[in-house]
């Protein structure tokens, strides 16, 4: 479902003021919103939302452009909508496979007593992978720890990727022949940028 | 961390640095086919019992010289086919085994110790991670808190050469 189905485009039968303009959007977006998939919504709708409320003005400009196209998601039901990514790649939709067989671990994979993958961990993930550069996770795949958290590593053309998350905070390392990158971090679209930029050093 | 007796068999011969170790991969978790990557879980310490609330004080190893025969050979590898999995994985099941070189373990990082344990068949050798003078850390890691130890873990999965013996 995108924008352009809700037929938002045209500002033909908006009225002339932008305080009705957005209120009309934010009641269409409600009416689809609320229907039986209104939890496929994306964080850019959410987003979208925002900046209307902030700068109406500038939202009707943007909807008199074709070029708007957000997408809400696929109106299909997900299995799982805490591991779903907005646009994959074919690298984050084999993550995001992956990351599904281990939410469906059960305690005892290690043929021991290890714990089955934490939620936390799992959405923290599912975060990582759908923020991360492309040219990194191609050579990078998931794990489960004996402890509930899940690990990305990677096999990068100049050097090691570990990744540790435990639902609240992620421990890197990225390590080449002569140099290393490592911290112990939130996991947010900031340290995560930052990540990006000092893990592609060694890819 | 309290202090306690330890495993290690202090009248045992040391473990020689040349000798091949091995690491049995008790699931499919431990190792990515497709990547060629190893999980670092597998050299962490884990909790053992059967309510799981004995942390693990070593990672337990075979020891390759002991192991020359095929009979032998096949013996300790049954040792990841008596594990008791959950019922509804089927598919997680005992996955193969590492081996690395005692002396490129030892040289990861001053905190690993390998050594022979008490009451132990003589191919069963323990590696532990030392956290000061007779005390060591058992299980989990913390590998959320300790970069060095995240350090440690990756680069002796490094270490390992895979080889599969998936039923």
């Amino acid at each position: 479902m995108t924008i352009k189905d809700l037929d938002i485009e045209s500002t033909t039968e908006f009225t002339s003021s932008p305080k009705q303009v957005l209120d009309e959007i934010k009641n269409m977006l409600h009416c689809a919103l609320s229907s039986s998939q209104k939890w496929l919504a994306s964080g850019a709708v959410i987003m979208s939302l925002m900046s209307l409320s902030a700068s109406p003005e500038s939202f009707v400009a943007n909807v008199d452009t074709p070029q708007v196209d957000i997408t809400l998601s696929s109106p299909q039901p997900i299995e799982n909508p805490t591991i779903s990514i907005a646009s994959q790649s074919a690298n984050q939709i084999k993550l995001a496979q992956k990351l599904n067989q281990l939410q469906a671990l059960e305690k005892g994979w290690d043929g021991m007593n290890a714990l089955k993958p934490h939620n936390k961990a799992i959405r923290q993930a599912s975060m990582l992978i759908s923020q991360l550069n492309d040219e990194i996770l191609r050579f990078c795949t998931l794990f489960p720890s004996n402890d509930a958290g899940i690990y990305l590593q990677g096999k990068l053309p100049k050097g090691r990727l570990s990744i540790f998350m435990n639902g609240e905070v992620m421990a890197y390392i990225v390590k080449g022949a002569s140099s290393k990158l490592s911290a112990i971090v939130d996991t947010n679209p900031t340290t995560i940028n930052y990540l990006n930029q000092g893990i592609l050093m060694y890819v | 961390m309290s202090k306690r007796k330890s495993s290690i068999d202090k009248s045992a011969a040391i473990v020689e640095n040349n000798e091949i170790l091995l690491r049995l991969l008790c699931s499919p978790q431990f190792y990515d086919e497709q990547q060629g990557i190893v999980n670092i879980d597998v050299f962490d310490l884990r909790m053992l019992g059967s309510n799981g609330d004995i942390p693990e004080e070593y990672v337990s190893l075979g020891r390759n010289k002991y192991l020359n025969s095929p009979e032998e050979f096949k013996k300790y590898l049954l040792l990841g086919n008596i594990i008791k999995w959950p019922p509804n994985e089927p598919k997680n099941k005992f996955y193969g085994h590492g081996s690395f070189l005692c002396q490129d373990a030892r040289e990861v990082h001053n905190m690993i110790e390998i050594h022979p344990l008490l009451k132990s068949k003589e191919y069963h050798i323990g590696l532990f991670y030392a956290k000061s003078e007779n005390e060591y850390y058992r299980g989990p890691l913390p590998k959320d808190s300790n970069l060095e130890i995240l350090e440690m873990l990756m680069d002796l999965a490094d270490l390992l050469s895979v080889q599969k013996d998936t039923k």
